[in-house]
């Protein structure tokens, strides 16, 4: 890793190390040339010196004619000769060395041609003055870092350098990397930790005391403090999971800009119901923050369902968030239409038998006066057939009143188990002259049900049902008899293909005196309700315009026949 | 001059190995990591660290001067004798493999449910690597006193340095380090080959110069000996080299940290190249060199290679030559001292100890091992004891008596933990007889091997023993 911890420790240590070692090198080396060079120098003028006193000294034998002059000289040029590298300039400007004699523009060095010093090259020339003949002593000296004795002088101080340099390296190496080793491993832990992994504990000693040791230990506090408290927050937020999901009302979070959230019931529900979830899915952040409330219905299955859907907007969050919640309250709905109904039903029985005492009394004394009249009246046969006709629609009203009467007293019923079928079967048989005269064909299905019911009641019941089947169906259809169970109830299902119902219809149909058909009385349905009210049932209707009703009433059964 | 150009060669060297060494510090966090590099090395890694470890500071000083000495005829006794054990490793290599162990002798206590096989085995390693490691340790002194003109103890000093730095990261530094010292070793040769031609005069002059004496029938040309080459020192070299490489833990290592069977196979066969192409170059050395000047003075034979390259080449990359040798010494030392502390530490203290160690714990002993067993070795190098260089090379002959047929038999056969103990501990105990009774100078016609072997490989196979009847 290009940034780790251990290059930072590395390298400015490598440096620390190797930069003293290199320098103390190279002053060792610069020192050594030095001192080198001093004593080259130092040796080419004693040289040049000792030939100058040579010189002096012959000069004064040549001045005292001991010798001649050209020995003299002779005697120089053969020690001139035995120095390598030394060159004489004589009076005539002729050089002179080891035996040859060189012209000025033969010798680089003289005449610079020669390249110059440099920093691994130093070059000079040292010279002397031989004043008494005028001839001029040059020895051209080079030195360098690799010539001569400096490397033999040096080796071992590189030797130590290169030696030194390596184990000073080596340490560094090995104790970057032992420093920064648990820095490396609690940043791994970290990454573990960040990746959701809390396999594996940091590889740290656990009784380190400094402050890595501290860190880590901290680490792995925080660690499992965090662990502890994720545990109690997923506890917590698996309860609130559960408590969501096993709630039957449907919620769902709407954020702004983001997918909706739903809870299990909603997703279940929405599943069950596509138009719910058509009119959910459309459902957008609302901008008030008062609760709002409606009342969702639509058919679904034939059926009319209802919903109870509730949103506010939740406050004190970045996004928009509004929370609405819906309840299928189709089941509550029907109660309360049932609870409703019958009310209705039993304040319109009060009040219509009340009418019919009131109704009854006056109507016996119209009756008896109307007899009376007759017999002392001698009508003539015209007269007599209109009091007779007065007769008989005074007991048509009769027998309404009877019927109102009968309709608003509550009924005794003796329940017994009825085996379904057999009902059903000597039903159809009764009504299948009827039926074949209104171009209906009857069916029905048997399965062997039985049901704690009165028998007439259930009759009665039936027939009403069959009748009224059979009305709706002008152009002729099919009436079924079925039956299905629930639980521990059975159904009996009397579905027509005839004209069906509106929803509007549907509200009043068991309302007394509520007909479509002129010569009905509109008591035939409330009296089925009745009944089956009366025997513990329940009764329900679907209906679709043109495409027929279907009603079924649910009764209790016997344990014993399950 | 000369020295300050291998000064500067061995300063690079230096650099290199500084570099390419650190590799494996972070990568040893867990033993098979540390041993084995993971199980996990490519190809091209295995084959040079395979190749690397083969080439001793012995191989490439010794051969060059034992055929300066002895001809082209030294082959039989030693190349070809080394290489045969190669075909032992193909033998095994996939089958080794399967096995789940982190060391060498921990396959003893896997196959046979043997503590004490695996503890024995730990101790003939320990000491026998320990023997070789001075070895290298001496080769890479000569050569590098003879380079930079320094002392030996201080050029000893520095291998010490060198190894230690390299095994301290495990496999991983050391197949790291392997892999530059297999192209310096491999260059080396190649280029030592090249110079010695160029030497001579060129490929022309060197091929008909060795035609002209192939006719004249000089001796050290021919690829027999004159008096014929003797069965039983042929029988002795193949016994005591070809098994003991055939059964040496460092290839059986090199098998294991392979990232699959089929590499560990392919590594071998692959390795069998470039030790031939090797072996051909330093051939090609040993005979340019007597081509060159037939009359080197020497001491030991280990000393003609590093002569011929200061005195008789004449070209600036014999930096290179020399420093191949100073890869072969550390390469194989470095291998060698990483199976020796394992040995120590994975197979004779832990399974001794009660407690169960962490791997960090183990790891930490190792290096410590490590330190301890390079620095006695560099002690003994100082000086080392009169004997130890002969007895030196018993080391192969040892292995092979003690760990060839428990090995070999326990992956092919179905011998029992009896068979195996009897092997080994009888192996030993006759090596160690035929090395007292059989006189010294007979060595290279009889070498103690022969005798042992047999009696390994009876008692292995000795139908007293039970069979095993958890190998299938």
């Amino acid at each position: 890793m290009r940034n780790s911890i251990e290059r930072k420790i590395l390298v400015p240590f490598l440096i620390i190390v190797l930069l003293p070692s290199f320098i103390i090198g190279a002053v060792s080396m610069w020192a050594s040339y030095q001192s080198e060079k001093q004593l080259k120098e130092a040796t080419v003028s004693e040289t040049l010196t000792s030939i100058d006193r040579y010189v002096g000294i012959f000069d004064e034998r040549v001045q005292n004619g001991d010798m001649s002059e050209r020995d003299a000289k002779s005697l120089v040029k053969v020690m001139i000769d035995e120095k390598v590298g030394l060159y004489v300039e004589d009076e005539e400007g002729n050089f002179y060395s080891g035996g040859k004699d060189y012209q000025a523009e033969e010798l680089e060095w003289l005449n610079g041609n020669s390249e110059p010093s440099s920093f691994v090259i130093e070059k000079a020339v040292i010279t002397e003055e031989l004043e008494q003949w005028g001839w001029k002593l040059y020895f051209p000296i080079e030195f360098s870092f690799y010539s001569g004795s400096l490397p033999d002088i040096q080796k071992y101080t590189l030797l130590i350098i290169i030696f030194m340099g390596v184990i000073a390296v080596q340490f560094t190496i090995i104790f970057s990397y032992h420093l920064s080793k648990p820095i490396k491993n609690l940043a791994a832990y970290c990454k573990r930790i960040a990746m959701g992994d809390r396999g594996k504990e940091p590889d740290i000693k656990t009784n380190r005391k400094d402050e890595i040791g501290v860190l880590s230990n901290s680490l792995q506090d925080m660690v499992q403090t965090l662990d502890k408290r994720n545990g109690q927050i997923e506890k917590i937020k698996k309860l609130n999971e559960t408590i969501l999901n096993s709630v039957h009302v449907g919620m769902v979070l709407l954020v702004e800009g983001s997918d909706s959230v739903y809870n299990e019931a909603a997703q279940r529900m929405m599943d069950d119901d596509p138009s719910l979830e058509k009119r959910v899915r459309r459902l957008t952040v609302h901008e008030t923050t008062k609760r709002k409330e409606e009342i969702w219905n639509h058919k679904h299955n034939e059926e009319k369902v209802y919903y109870a859907v509730n949103y506010r907007v939740i406050k004190g969050t970045e996004r928009n968030r509004s929370i609405i919640t819906f309840e299928d309250i189709t089941n509550r709905r029907k109660l309360e239409q049932r609870v409703e109904r019958m009310s209705r039903l039993a304040s319109l029985g009060e009040m219509a038998s009340g009418i019919a005492h009131e109704i009854r009394n006056p109507l016996a004394g119209i009756r008896t006066t109307t007899q009376l009249l007759i017999r002392r009246l001698e009508l003539g046969k015209d007269e007599l057939a209109l009091t007779e006709n007065m007769l008989i629609d005074i007991d048509r009203v009769n027998k309404i009143i009877t019927n109102i009467l009968q309709f608003s007293r509550p009924l005794d019923s003796n329940p017994s188990f009825i085996k379904v079928d057999e009902t059903m079967r000597s039903l159809v048989l009764l009504m299948e002259g009827m039926a074949s005269e209104k171009n209906v064909t009857l069916h029905h299905s048997e399965n062997g049900y039985g049901i704690l019911v009165d028998r007439d009641h259930l009759r009665q019941i039936l027939l009403n049902l069959i009748i009224n089947g059979i009305n709706a169906m002008p152009e002729g259809g099919e009436l079924t008899l079925s039956s299905g169970t629930t639980g521990d109830k059975r159904t009996i299902y009397v579905s027509d293909t005839g004209v069906g119902m509106e929803d509007s219809m549907l509200d009043k149909i068991f309302d007394p005196f509520y007909t479509t058909r002129s010569e009905g009385t509109g008591l035939g349905l409330s009296i089925v309700h009745q009944l089956v009210v009366q025997n513990n049932g329940e009764i329900d209707v679907r209906s679709t315009p043109g495409k027929g009703t279907t009603f079924s009433i649910t009764f209790p059964t016997r344990k014993e026949e399950e | 001059m000369d020295e300050l150009l291998y000064l500067g060669v061995f300063l690079i060297y230096t650099i290199a190995i500084l570099i390419l060494g650190k590799h494996g510090f972070d990568k040893t966090d867990e033993l098979r990591g540390y041993f084995l590099a993971g199980r996990n090395l490519s190809l091209f890694p295995s084959v040079a660290s395979f190749c690397a470890t083969w080439f001793s500071a012995a191989s490439l000083l010794g051969l060059p001067g034992l055929i300066y000495e002895g001809g082209v005829s030294v082959i039989w006794t030693t190349a070809v004798a080394w290489l045969l054990g190669i075909i032992g490793l193909l033998f095994i290599s996939s089958k080794l493999y399967t096995y789940n162990v982190v060391t060498v002798p921990e396959f003893f206590l896997v196959r046979y449910d043997s503590k004490l096989l695996q503890v024995w085995i730990g101790i003939i390693l320990s000491v026998s690597y320990l023997l070789y490691v001075v070895i290298q340790i001496r080769g890479f002194g000569i050569v590098v006193s003879e380079m930079l003109e320094v002392p030996y103890i201080v050029s000893v000093f520095l291998v010490y340095l060198f190894v230690l730095y390299t095994t301290f990261g495990g496999l991983h530094s050391v197949a790291r380090t392997d892999i530059f010292h297999f192209y310096l070793i491999l260059g080396g040769t190649i280029l030592g080959s090249l110079f010695v031609v160029n030497e001579i005069g060129g490929l022309e002059v060197f091929t008909s110069d060795l035609v002209v004496r192939a006719t004249r029938g000089d001796s050290y040309l021919a690829l027999f000996p004159e008096e014929g080459l003797p069965f039983w020192t042929l029988l002795s070299a193949f016994f005591a080299l070809g098994i003991g490489v055939a059964a040496n833990p460092q290839y059986a290592v090199r098998i294991l940290s392979a990232r699959s069977k089929q590499i560990a196979w392919k590594m071998i066969a692959t390795s069998a190249i470039f030790l031939v192409l090797i072996y051909f170059a330093i051939f090609v050395i040993g005979i340019g060199s007597r081509m060159i000047n037939p009359g080197v003075v020497f001491e030991s034979t280990d000393e003609i290679y590093p002569h011929v390259i200061s005195y008789l080449l004449q070209t600036p990359w014999k930096g290179i030559l020399l420093i191949s040798v100073v890869a072969a010494a550390i390469s194989t030392a470095n291998s060698q001292l990483l199976i020796m502390a394992s040995s120590f530490v994975y197979d004779i203290t832990l399974p001794l100890r009660k407690k169960k160690s962490v791997d960090q714990q183990v790891i930490s002993w190792t290096r410590w091992v490590i330190f301890m067993f390079a620095t006695f070795s560099l002690l003994i190098a100082f000086q080392p004891p009169e004997g130890i260089v002969p007895f030196s090379g018993h080391v192969w002959g040892i292995i092979a008596v003690s760990m060839f047929f428990p090995l070999y038999g326990g992956l092919y056969t179905a011998r029992s933990k009896q068979n195996a103990v009897l092997s080994t501990f009888g192996g030993t105990l006759a090596y160690v007889l035929a090395f007292f009774l059989i006189p010294d100078h007979v060595h290279p016609v009889y070498h103690p091997v022969l005798p042992s072997i047999l009696i390994a490989g009876i008692l292995y196979f000795w139908k007293g023993g039970t069979h095993d009847e958890k190998f299938n």
